[in-house]
């Protein structure tokens, strides 16, 4: 087990420098420079040039890359050239603003989708089954600026105004009003990701209830709560808890157009900042920051399959 | 007119003289101090894009000049009816026929970490603006100035290399925000760090997505600002920012689009305001090669453009008609010439004059933002093509319009925010060397260009404004831009924000006399 552990993390290292290089490439071939974005319809060649020589722009590729990866191994994360501050302490808020949206999120599904997807495995064909089906495609099918739009003028708009249309608070401001903040963006999300979790949780669970050691369970005369709670659900889980992993990385970073709507500055945002901006520096953070959430929630999930099967067993 | 509660106390009082007496005795003394206190509360300003930097020096965004107004003062200032008044300078002069400008800083003056403002931090900020390494967006629209000097603890000299009758307007720039010399030595740090003497002081800044500013309390204008804070808050979204403003979870938003304009006309205790103004997108035709160099065709394509059709399409009839001159009525050296109205006949002869009855194909391209660069072409693409006019139109994302296409000698729809000064925009048009001739039209036009810097470099207002004139003529009839109109700005604030005014410059924010009534939901008692 520790062998296998030491093996992925190093996997995942390699992995990572190369998303590193390929993004710094990508960024190379796109047009433009830092210095244009910066200074936009006022550049002149000469601010140009001694922009692009401040920022060291004008230097070899190579030799950016290779002075980029020798910031990153002695700890210095870089500034970021269109804020001018340390990459570090402007990713810093963004990472804990998209963490705990999407911790939310997740909670929220998890809580939501499992329960809901047995149910509908349990009553499978019956009419619970596909309003509870349905229900969770509407979700999925709706473009999630179109959802996130509708619960903005629905509860926050001036009729109602249950909650704030966005934004954030920090928790200095009152629990409440902290919370608050999170609900509509938090809301529109679990709308969005339900459908994933909940259909796996209820293939995945309809196909073991027809196995055949969940029919000797039965057999022995163990209750209905206890096949399904004990034995069905901890097999049957096994594709959901992919689903929730991948999530993760998608709400750590994909969900640019929910951070839009709701005025909400996380990773997403930022990263869409930074390729346009082409801010290299913060672009290379932000990216493996969420190229590593998604290697590390795989491989938790992989160390969850093994504890929710123990048949499985990792060399 | 409405009148409040408040009004109606404060006449009462005044027209029986016992006001505090009366009023104190009734509801207690902290009651009577909210009623007449303009003083408190938290003005909440809602903007959509570009927060990035809060250096002075080198932020380019509305949002960013709105901020630093508030961090920072200049030595002069733009006041609402667009004149040039004292702000850190009490006075200036000019000598050597405007070549020479003298500045007498005010006395006392602080700067927030505790120090007079005195002349040499003006001569430090200047020398950072114009040294080549700051790479500063404006080094080329500040002016001609060839040194700055402190001439005692309280006057700046400027030398210039020619006389430059608007340098004091010059001074009312973003980009001219005095800073304290402390802050100079790193431009960096100088991004989220502020060194102003303003009327406000930074109390948090979240790059690209907040601001917020405190009243500073030591401001020189004594018991200005009224107001206790002020955020500045980035809602990519506009109809979420729309929302957030009807929840009154702001108060104020800064820049509006047409249509969401009406949304906020339309709610009751909303105030929109709209501010006629020099803002405009205009249509490059660059006249250095063919079909654009034969002065014809641009005549050609100016008269197919039905301008009160595009303003209304475009900016919802919010705006003036323009002459294909960049100077709207908001400029002091505007002249009125005959406004130019479509006449499809006259186009087509003209372009058969020119060789093209055939017609003639060519391609605008467009950044993606802001969205009228698009509608402006598209639309022109729709009323040309009557006349023989071929318009491919072509959307790039910005950053590849910056790259490829903006100042590259190819058609493309600009887009300039108001200056402070006419000459200010006709120099950035069309002068070679201080501006950038984006229209490749100065080689061949060089009597022009000659009219715009001696209009500059005389101090007789009767000259200039001969010169101006004649020139608005000339760009009119025979410049290298497509100007139909001038859009106004348009804003929306709630009815308890009182003595707000919108510039015509929008991001010339002051918010010095702003204040909240007691209804507002952030205004403490």
């Amino acid at each position: 087990m520790a062998f296998y552990v030491a093996r992925r993390t190093l996997s995942i290292a390699l992995v990572l420098v190369l998303i590193s290089l390929i993004v710094f490439v990508a960024i190379h071939v796109l047009p433009g420079s830092a210095a244009t974005l910066i200074l936009g319809e006022y550049a002149t060649p000469e601010s140009l040039r001694a922009l692009e020589r401040d920022m060291g722009l004008d230097r070899p590729f190579v030799l950016q890359y290779a002075a980029w990866m020798g910031g990153v191994v002695t700890g210095d994360w870089g500034y970021s050239l269109a804020m001018k501050q340390p990459v570090t302490a402007i990713v810093g808020l963004r990472l804990r603003n998209s963490a705990l949206l999407a911790g939310f999120a997740l909670v929220a599904v998890a809580l939501i989708a499992v329960p809901l997807g047995t149910l509908a495995a349990l009553r499978r064909g019956r009419w619970l089954d596909l309003a509870i089906l349905t229900g969770s495609y509407i979700g999925i099918s709706v473009p999630e600026f179109v959802t996130g739009m509708v619960l903005i003028l629905v509860l926050a708009g001036p009729s109602l105004h249950l909650f704030p249309t966005g934004d954030y608070a920090p928790l200095a401001a009152g629990l409440r009003t902290w919370l608050s903040h999170l609900v509509l963006p938090a809301l529109t999300l679990t709308l969005v990701l339900l459908a994933h979790v909940l259909r796996q949780t209820r293939s995945g669970l309809v196909e073991v209830l027809q196995s055949a050691y969940v029919r000797t369970a039965r057999l022995k005369g163990a209750t209905e709560r206890r096949v399904v709670a004990r034995h069905a659900l901890r097999n049957g889980l096994l594709p959901a808890v992919t689903v929730i992993a991948l999530d993760l990385g998608y709400l750590m970073g994909g969900i640019v157009v929910v951070e839009e709507v709701f005025a909400y500055p996380g990773m997403g945002r930022l990263i869409l900042y930074a390729i346009q901006n082409r801010d290299v520096p913060l672009l290379q953070v932000s990216i493996l920051i969420i190229a590593a959430t998604y290697a590390f929630a795989n491989f938790a999930a992989d160390l969850a399959y093994a504890w929710l099967d123990p048949r499985i067993r990792y060399q | 007119m409405t009148y409040s509660r408040r009004d109606f106390l404060r006449s009462t009082a005044i027209g029986a003289g016992l006001a505090a007496p009366l009023a104190q005795t009734l509801f207690g003394p902290s009651v009577a101090r909210a009623q007449g206190d303009k003083h408190g509360g938290t003005l909440r300003i809602s903007a959509t894009f570009g927060l990035s930097t809060i250096n002075p020096v080198a932020h380019i965004s509305g949002a960013e000049w709105m901020a630093t107004r508030w961090l920072y003062n200049n030595l002069t200032r733009l006041n609402v009816k667009r004149e040039v008044v004292p702000d850190l300078a009490e006075s200036w002069a000019a000598s050597e026929g405007g070549r020479v400008w003298t500045f007498k800083l005010r006395r006392g003056v602080q700067f927030h970490i505790g120090r007079e403002v005195v002349a040499d931090d003006a001569v430090a900020t200047m020398q950072t603006i114009l040294d080549p390494k700051t790479a500063s967006p404006y080094r080329g629209e500040i002016g001609p100035i060839e040194r700055v000097d402190a001439i005692d603890k309280y006057t700046v000299r400027f030398t210039l290399r020619v006389p430059f009758a608007d340098f004091p307007a010059m001074m009312t720039l973003p980009v001219a925000r005095i800073v304290a010399r402390e802050g100079l030595g790193d431009l960096k740090a100088l991004a989220a760090k502020e060194f102003g003497s303003g009327p406000f002081r930074l109390r948090e800044f979240v790059p690209g997505d907040r601001v917020t500013v405190e009243r500073f309390p030591s401001y020189y204008r004594s018991g200005l600002p009224y107001l206790d804070a002020v955020t500045l808050k980035i809602f990519p979204e506009p109809t979420t920012e729309l929302t957030a403003f009807k929840g009154k979870e702001t108060d104020l938003i800064w820049d509006v689009s047409p249509d969401l304009f009406s949304q906020v006309a339309g709610t009751p205790g909303a105030d929109a305001m709209a501010v006629p103004g020099g803002t405009f997108a205009n249509v490059i035709l660059p006249s250095d090669k063919p079909p654009f160099n034969d002065s014809r065709v641009r005549e050609a394509l100016k008269y197919t453009v039905d301008r009160t059709k595009m303003l209304a399409a475009i900016h919802g009839a919010h705006g003036e008609l323009a002459n294909d001159h960049p100077v709207s009525s908001a400029y002091t050296f505007y002249a009125q010439l005959p406004l130019r109205t479509p006449d499809l006949g006259k186009a087509k002869a003209l372009l058969r004059e020119a060789g093209h009855g055939g017609g003639i194909s060519f391609k605008i391209s467009v950044a993606a933002s802001p969205p009228i660069r698009e509608q402006m072409a598209v639309i022109l693409k729709e009323m040309a093509k009557p006349a023989g006019f071929n318009i491919d139109v072509e959307v790039l994302p910005y950053d590849r319009y910056l790259a490829q296409v903006w100042n590259k000698g190819v058609p493309y729809v600009g887009f300039y925010a108001t200056r402070p000064t006419a000459d200010t925009i006709l120099m950035k048009l069309y002068h070679p060397k201080d501006g950038l001739d984006e229209g490749r039209w100065a080689p061949s036009h060089a009597e022009a260009v000659k009219m715009l810097e001696q209009a500059r470099e005389t101090l007789d207002v009767a000259q200039r404004r001969r010169l101006y004139a004649q020139f608005q003529k000339v760009a009119r009839d025979d410049g290298p831009f497509i100007i139909p109109f001038f859009r106004s700005e348009l804003s929306g604030k709630w009815a308890y924000v009182r003595d707000f005014r919108l510039n015509a410059s929008n991001f010339e924010m002051d918010l010095e006399e702003v204040w909240l009534t007691a209804d507002a939901p952030r205004k403490k008692a």
